[in-house]
């Protein structure tokens, strides 16, 4: 059954599932896989690698106009901003729902 | 009626649910104002060398830049003047007038993109329609093509900085049109200079200068929300609605192969600049931004003969000097207009320098 972790602003409607990835700007693009949800405080172009296999991004901070938000929408994936906690309280590997249209991250496992 | 109102009303659409703390990669709202007033000095003697009050935009469009452009400059003009300890209240009065007169000349029907950018005409726009050598899309390609505008728009994010994008990628439409008996939606994203070799050396530059992306898209209502780059769509889905595209750069319509290639490319470009980026200490930053910013008059300093590089007045102003503070609240996310006039300095430019209200 799917938890509700925390919540944030939407920023690129849609669902998405896939293992959490904590990634941080500087961190190498080939520890990020295919299909997974990209955690992080706000995004940059140092990401980019990463944020183009993402089937989602979360963010901690930012808004409906912030980097993460504008490249999703224009990926058509789901993304959720301004979170604030994303990054402490989710951890990597844990299995995701997110819900851009709602602006909830739920656990699935 | 001022413009005022209407930009206002507009550009609040550009921070509305942001936060001032999200731009990257310098706290540019509490930088500019330390020179703004010589750069506009400046700007105001190529205006007059140029004799560009007395001209249409259709006269001088070859030397300016993307109307998203335009709007990105008068938007940095409310908060350098309520910041500015010199307030050289004819120059701002001058340069805001003149662009917003540029932006109601060449996007006549939404000049603030409140929720268009309309930069072509309806004749323009079916001759797009009626020439350009549209394949059919699917899910796999619309994905690509998602990766390819997130790559370029990262690209263009490091070479200019975050509120300098607008030079280096604008969003025009959305149209509605009729091609081959079906209704759709029309935008047309641009990437005019991938290739700034003023502002970075050669292995920060793409292999290609200019990239346009045309779409068409079916089920899907677009809104532009005061310059290009904040496109968004109201509903649906723009993988799942794009239905027709074809994608050109520096003339050359590309295949999926040569799509893919350029999407690793600029990728790992994007990434590179702003990896050096991150490497730079406050001064070099500082000094980047004013290169950058300045950079978005070159043509219109080229076409006066005049330098438009930073002078070393410039330079010695910002040197050594912290960012200012407390001008407008770094953490705050904007939810109200009114709110946003009064942090942003509008109300207070409309009633000092344009003797309106906004």
């Amino acid at each position: 059954m799917p938890k509700l972790l925390l919540q944030g602003i939407p920023a690129s409607s849609g669902i998405a599932e896939g293992k959490a990835n904590i990634f941080f700007s500087g961190n190498d693009a080939g520890t990020f896989n295919e299909g997974e949800i990209l955690i992080t405080t706000i995004t940059d172009p140092t990401m980019v690698q990463a944020m183009i296999k993402a089937a989602a991004i979360v963010t901690d901070m930012g808004g409906i106009t912030s980097h993460p938000a504008i490249l999703s929408r224009e990926m058509g994936i789901p993304c959720i901003v301004n979170t604030q906690r994303g990054t402490t309280l989710i951890k990597s590997g844990a299995k995701l729902k997110v819900d851009g249209s709602k602006g909830e991250v739920y656990v699935l496992d | 009626m001022s413009w005022i109102k209407k930009f206002a009303k507009s550009s609040f659409r550009l921070y509305s649910g942001n936060t001032i703390s999200a731009f990257q990669p310098l706290d540019f709202f509490h930088f500019h104002p330390l020179w703004y007033d010589l750069w506009l000095h400046r700007i105001v003697a190529v205006m007059d060398n140029l004799m560009l009050e007395q001209k249409h935009y259709r006269e001088i469009s070859d030397i300016l830049e993307t109307p998203s452009s335009i709007r990105s400059i008068l938007q940095k003009l409310t908060p350098a003047y309520k910041g500015s300890e010199v307030k050289n209240i004819e120059d701002y009065k001058r340069i805001a007038s003149f662009f917003a007169r540029m932006l109601e000349e060449s996007c006549p029907a939404d000049p603030f993109a409140e929720l268009t950018n309309p930069f072509h005409t309806t004749e323009e726009v079916n001759h797009m329609l009626a020439n350009l050598p549209w394949q059919d899309a699917n899910v796999s390609i619309a994905k690509r093509l998602g990766q390819l505008l997130a790559v370029a728009g990262s690209l263009v994010h490091g070479q200019y900085n975050d509120i300098v994008t607008d030079m280096g990628w604008d969003t025009y439409g959305p149209y509605r049109v009729r091609h081959q008996t079906q209704q759709y939606s029309l935008l047309i994203r641009h990437f005019p200079n991938l290739t700034p070799k003023e502002l970075w050396p050669e292995q920060f530059l793409a292999s290609v200068s200019d990239l346009k992306i045309y779409a068409l898209y079916q089920d899907i209502e677009w809104e532009i929300a005061y310059v290009g780059c904040h496109t968004i769509a109201k509903n649906g889905n723009p993988v799942e609605g794009l239905k027709k595209f074809t994608v050109i750069s520096d003339g050359k319509v590309l295949k999926e192969k040569q799509i893919a290639a350029l999407i690793e490319e600029l990728a790992e470009k994007a990434e590179t600049i702003y990896r050096k980026i991150r490497t730079m200490n406050f001064e070099e930053l500082k000094q980047m931004v004013m290169l950058q910013e300045c950079f978005q008059m070159k043509k219109m300093f080229d076409a006066a003969d005049i330098d438009w590089r930073p002078t070393q007045e410039m330079v010695d102003r910002v040197k050594d000097k912290p960012l200012l503070t407390g001008i407008l609240p770094l953490g705050t996310l904007m939810t109200d207009l009114e709110e946003y006039k009064e942090i942003f300095g509008i109300n207070l430019f409309a009633r000092e320098v344009l003797g309106d209200k906004a």
